[in-house]
């Protein structure tokens, strides 16, 4: 009797240590973990991708404009958002320049008349698919202590194993900054 | 080589080093003990200016970000929006879609709190950089809500809404 | 919900642009950010057409200033 008490209780503490111990992983090192949802397209599949997180950039420390970020969603705790970093504290940056179709339609300049400063402490993010996403441009810029990590690469499991058309295995690719030198 | 990964001291240790994670997951998410700093929630916490005579507070955070769990006066510790390595000790004046009466700083006169968004001030109302200045904060943004001090002795028990700050935030809309 | 944030003209900001440039008294580099716009054309099979929109930036001195104007996105448009 003692001693199935006493497996048990072993058991369950090798258990709670090891949960514990990838609990700690996931929130201060490294995450491997399931996106969704077509606000980043093309960058990251509607479904089935699987995206590379590292935890250093918590807090969005070192996060810089162009990189891609898991951050908390801040109108639910419950949810996170990948979003790409299109506006650092003290920038000037236009609210929603997007949406051309319309654009064509009417000559209006405003969207490119509506800036906004980019607040102490406070990130502006859209999704790379401008037309669909639920970002900055809704809710406002995002405090930093929201960011949980930054996106350095992802594997689209909608691809096959073997060299499919990103020629690579289980469709892996670096998720790179974008904010790139524009040569003239 | 073998002598040392055999020996009962290293096995031990390994065991110790072990517990490591337990701990800190215990201490991110379920509770933790925090230093509180600065005059902003005087008389509440830190009554007296002595450097030496800081409060220690209990903090529970294991579903301190969820709405459900959150009520006008509790007292909580967030991440600074505008700087996320500081932490400020607030009192929760409004949780989601109440209508505040705001101070000075802030641009408008009244505020509709945002889902899972909270109104937050110092006791301290003259001396406490809170929602007057920042606006609103994300409930995601709370680290724990403190429960109790428990340094110094002498001020165990002591009762943390016996002067909760202003008394006019929520608008009269909301009261009804 | 951020700190109340005042929206600003094209004007303010390239006022303050100048004055940046003029203070730091260096050259700015002009940098890009592609985004896109996507739309379905098919649901069940996924497939989506992306248009790209650049968007313009002038980095002075640590900070970006958004250029992005009707002309700079014409071009991919046509």
């Amino acid at each position: 009797m003692t001693t199935t008490i006493g497996s048990i209780l072993t058991v369950s503490s090798y258990f709670l240590r090891s949960i514990c111990f990838l609990h700690i992983s996931h929130s201060y090192i490294y995450e491997f973990t399931e996106t969704r949802g077509e606000s980043m397209l093309p960058t990251l599949a509607v479904q089935n991708d699987y995206v590379h997180v590292v935890k250093k950039y918590k807090n969005g420390r070192g996060c810089k404009l162009g990189d891609c970020i898991v951050a908390v969603k801040p109108t639910d705790p419950n949810h996170r958002v990948c979003k790409r970093i299109t506006g650092m504290p003290g920038d000037y940056i236009l609210v929603d320049p997007s949406d051309s179709i319309y654009r064509e339609k009417s000559d209006s300049d405003e969207p490119f008349n509506t800036y906004i400063k980019v607040p102490n402490g406070h990130v502006w993010v859209t999704g790379d698919n401008l037309a669909h996403s639920l970002d900055s441009r809704t809710y406002n810029s995002i405090p930093m202590g929201l960011i949980k990590g930054k996106i350095v690469a992802a594997n689209d499991f909608n691809q096959p194993f073997w060299n499919g058309s990103l020629s690579n295995i289980l469709g892996f690719r670096k998720i790179q900054n974008t904010f790139i030198d524009e040569e003239s | 080589m073998s002598t040392i990964f055999h020996s009962p001291g290293f096995k031990r240790s390994l065991k110790i080093l072990s517990w490591i994670p337990v701990i800190i997951a215990f201490n991110d998410n379920v509770s933790y003990i925090a230093r509180i700093k600065g005059p902003s929630m005087r008389p509440s916490l830190n009554p007296n200016d002595n450097e030496l005579s800081t409060d220690w507070v209990l903090l529970w955070k294991w579903g301190c970000t969820q709405s459900y769990n959150l009520k006008r006066n509790d007292i909580v510790l967030i991440k600074s929006p505008s700087d996320p390595h500081k932490i400020y000790c607030k009192r929760i004046k409004g949780v989601q879609f109440d209508t505040i009466k705001t101070l000075h700083p802030y641009p408008k006169e009244t505020v509709l709190v945002p889902r899972n968004h909270i109104w937050v001030e110092g006791d301290n109302v003259t001396q406490s950089v809170d929602s007057n200045n920042f606006g609103a904060v994300a409930t995601g943004m709370i680290v724990g809500k403190v429960v109790k001090v428990i340094w110094p002795p002498t001020r165990w028990g002591t009762n943390l809404n016996e002067t909760v700050g202003r008394h006019d935030a929520l608008s009269l809309a909301t009261r009804q | 919900m951020a700190p109340a944030t005042p929206v600003v003209d094209r004007e303010a900001v390239a006022a303050t642009l100048q004055a940046s440039k003029q203070r730091n008294r260096q050259e700015c580099e002009l940098k890009a950010l592609t985004q896109y716009e996507c739309q379905f054309v098919d649901l069940e099979s996924n497939r989506y057409i992306c248009r790209p929109f650049k968007r313009l930036f002038e980095v002075c001195a640590g900070t970006s200033y958004e250029t992005t104007a009707q002309p700079t996105n014409s071009a991919d448009r046509s």
